[in-house]
């Protein structure tokens, strides 16, 4: 979240990172300097491949919108601040395919509604501490059809579908040391969304109980750490370790049962283990100001493939990827006198390389058969931010 | 612009009019000075304030308005799915089946055509060597050509290995298979005797019609006990460049009856040399599927069909296509696979599709790779040989083919 962020490498753990704050670390939302408000786009153009075959991904384009406002008075100790990202097209696409068909799973369905709202509380000049939570759509509902195959009517047709909304915590807290030492940890829980779909099929002679249910999108537990050091005015440095529990990610994807009325055999096809395993990330970033205003950004992160190698049944395409990113921005006063604190114009730039990974498959009669994996995803991204 | 423009020049004149009128009420003896810059007119408000925020907005829509569009052109209705190995998998049969059936009454070919092995010569044209019968009952193996693989032209003068009165073959030639090496032909084939053994013989041809068959059989039935013991047939001879070596699949025979896909290599493809020896006898490389119940090739398997292929990832990888049948059930044809060269017992360990059998009710099947596809020549049942030679593919051929 965020273009500063993003040409950091996403190294805003332990950094001031304004209304998007509420994001990577609520904690820091205690050290605002005052409210703002953050609009911005970002697009992300997906090239991977199998084997050298383009694989048509899903790409990724929407806006992010952030705001945060330190409360005045008696209760000038409390900031709060709401992060938001609106895709493009759909509000969440939940896409799944059987794990022995080749995807990439971990790129998919990323484009969806996030909202993320949290709190921090100042406690003495250097210390606060934040809380929050992840709002994520989640889908249910049932259908129930009675067919009339004798005179080919459907006479029953009952629909009904719930978007429910899904909640994990989030929560961080925040060090700040004179704005030259700080620190923070953060924690984002666990969510998914998943859908669940008991149907009815009632067609005279043989009634149908379908039931398909599943989890479509998984983000794991996230423990974040990091530090940033201000060596000198115009310069700051950044670290991030995160610790991802992806070994808690289930099978993502849809689980059809069929139950016959009448003494037929049950179709069931249950979760498979996906042996998914937990990583630590570490991120980088730099910040520097050659001038009152601008500031140049870069950043790397590496993201360990938490998906073990496909040589049984799943195929499930990932590896590790190598991310270098870019990042500029200038500050400047609002022209029409009406942003108090000026306004901040941002922009960035994030090459992601999948490394080359091959999967052997253990059975020589593998329907897939051996593959290669390996891939590029370019981000870029502009952001306007008012400081009120 | 204009209009500002015209308000400002309107509005400074009007400015550096008062002044003047100041200064003469006054009664200076200054002269009349112009309108001060430091006095905010209309048009500098507009330039300071208005375009500045102006442009800001326009920049930014402007910027948001291109590149909107950009990622969410691209969002699929649904993912593609990555085409699995073509090697492994159901096959298709063609929709006008038979592609080669039987000869014209009074060729030699007129009862039956069978166990087809198809080639690729110079050029991309494909040969079968096929098994043919006469009406009289005459075994021999006559051979067609083909550029796309569909429509074959028999050579139709007569057959091109034929029996030699009192040899090993002497009741009959089946089962072809044959290895082009860019010069020489090589049919492998099963020969019969007068009691019904069956073994396998070696002819070579430089243009591929016209053969010199080795006088003796390559190939003999294995001893008391073994499980080739009551014949040797329906040979399969494929190179492995990876050991230099010639590899031959055939079918043995043990003594009640039952099949099993036996191995045998060679350095120059005359002499060869069981595989497998376990206690004095050549075991199966491939054996009736007896431990598993149900199983479509529980009681006997046969008629082999060898391919090198390389996985994506460059792995050599070798397929055996192969008949396979239950007790007193029909025939189907299965696959399996096994490692290649780089492996010690590839070739010799093989491990069955989960998901047999790959065509139902076929049989003798001879698979080539040809373009993206893999064209499997094969009997139909239950109508067998006498309907003639049919054809199926991995990948459905289109109408167009």
């Amino acid at each position: 979240m965020g273009a500063d962020a993003r040409g950091m490498g996403n190294a805003m753990t332990g950094v001031p990172a304004g209304a998007m704050s509420a994001y990577y670390n609520p904690g820091f939302l205690g050290f605002l300097g005052g409210a703002s408000i953050e609009a911005g786009w970002l697009g992300a153009l997906m090239d991977l491949e199998l084997s050298g075959e383009g694989y048509d991904s899903q790409n990724l384009g929407g806006v992010e919108l952030a705001a945060a406002v330190p409360l005045g008075g008696k209760l000038s100790f409390l900031s709060l601040g709401v992060a938001a990202y609106l895709p493009i097209g759909p509000a969440a696409r939940l896409y799944a395919q059987a794990p022995n068909t080749p995807q990439f799973l971990l790129y998919r369905n990323l484009n969806r509604f996030a909202v993320y709202p949290a709190l921090s509380v100042k406690i003495g000049d250097w210390f606060a501490f934040g809380a929050g939570v992840h709002v994520l759509a989640s889908a249910s509902g049932w259908i129930n059809f009675e067919i009339d195959l004798a005179n080919q009517s459907a006479p029953g047709r009952d629909f009904m579908f719930d978007m429910e909304p899904g909640f994990a915590p989030t929560a961080g807290v925040a060090i700040n040391w004179k704005d030259v030492v700080t620190g923070g940890l953060s924690y984002r829980g666990e969510i998914d969304a998943a859908v669940e779909f008991p149907a009815n099929f009632d067609l005279g002679i043989i009634e149908l109980l379908v039931h398909g249910q599943g989890v479509q999108w998984f983000t794991p537990h996230e423990l974040n750490l990091g530090a940033a050091w201000r060596p000198l005015p115009p310069l700051l440095v950044s670290f991030d370790l995160t610790y991802a529990l992806w070994s808690n990610a289930p099978d993502q994807s849809t689980q059809v049962t069929i139950q016959p009325s009448v003494l037929l055999p049950e179709v069931k096809n249950p979760p498979v283990e996906m042996g998914f395993s937990d990583i630590v990330m570490p991120r980088l970033g730099v910040a520097y100001a050659p001038i009152e205003g601008l500031s140049l950004r870069t950043g790397y992160l590496y993201y360990p493939t938490p998906v073990p190698s496909q040589i049984h049944a799943t195929n499930i395409a990932d590896s590790d990827r190598h991310v270098l990113t870019l990042g500029a921005g200038y500050r400047f006063d609002d022209p029409l006198g009406v942003i108090p604190q000026g306004v901040s114009m941002d922009g960035f730039f994030q090459w992601h390389f999948l490394a080359s990974r091959s999967v052997i498959k253990k059975s020589l009669v593998d329907e897939v058969g051996d593959y290669g994996i390996s891939g590029r995803v370019i981000a870029g991204g502009l952001a306007l931010t008012m400081h009120l | 612009m204009k209009l500002f423009g015209i308000n400002g020049n309107k509005l400074n004149e009007k400015l550096a009019h008062n002044d003047d009128t100041k200064a003469r009420r006054a009664g200076s003896e200054k002269k009349p000075r112009p309108a001060s810059p430091s006095v905010p007119s209309v048009v500098s408000v507009a330039k300071r304030f208005g375009a500045g925020a102006f442009s800001l907005c326009v920049l930014f829509g402007a910027a948001l308005a291109v590149l909107w569009p950009l990622p969410a052109c691209d969002l699929p209705e649904k993912f593609p799915e990555f085409t699995g190995d073509i090697s492994v998998g159901p096959f298709v049969k063609y929709a006008t089946n038979p592609i080669l059936p039987r000869g014209e009454a009074g060729a030699f070919d007129s009862a039956a055509v069978a166990g087809p092995a198809v080639i690729e010569e110079e050029g991309g044209r494909l040969r079968m060597y096929y098994g043919a019968v006469d009406a009289a009952g005459l075994q021999t193996i006559g051979t067609a050509t083909s550029q796309e693989g569909l429509v074959w032209e028999r050579r139709s003068v007569g057959p091109v290995l034929t029996p030699t009165a009192g040899s090993f073959d002497e009741a009959g030639v089946s089962d072809p298979s044959a290895i082009y090496d860019g010069s020489q032909y090589w049919v492998f084939f099963t020969g019969w005797d007068a009691g019904g053994t069956p073994r396998i013989g070696l002819a070579s041809s430089g243009d591929g019609v016209t053969f010199e068959k080795a006088p003796a059989p390559i190939m003999e039935s294995g001893g008391e006990g073994a499980y080739d013991s009551a014949g040797v047939a329906e040979p399969c001879a494929v190179f492995d460049e990876g050991r230099s070596k010639f590899l031959l699949y055939y079918t043995g025979y043990n003594q009640y009856g039952q099949g099993s896909i036996m191995l045998a290599v060679s350095d120059d493809g005359q002499t060869w040399t069981r595989y497998g020896i376990e206690s004095g006898l050549a075991q199966p490389a491939l054996g009736p599927a007896t431990e598993e119940e149900g199983a479509f090739d529980s009681d006997s398997v046969g008629g082999p069909s060898v391919l090198f292929v390389t996985s994506r990832e460059g792995r050599a990888l070798l397929r055996l296509w192969y008949s396979g049948s239950q007790a007193g059930g029909s025939v189907h044809v299965g696959l399996a696979g096994s490692g290649g060269s780089e492996e010690q017992t590839g070739g010799y360990n093989w491990e069955r599709y989960p998901a047999n059998p790959v065509a139902h009710y076929a049989r003798s099947p001879s698979v080539v790779s040809y373009g993206a596809n893999l064209y499997m020549y094969y009997n139909e049942l239950p109508q067998d040989e006498s309907a003639g030679i049919s054809l199926a593919t991995r990948l459905e051929l289109s109408r167009e083919e």
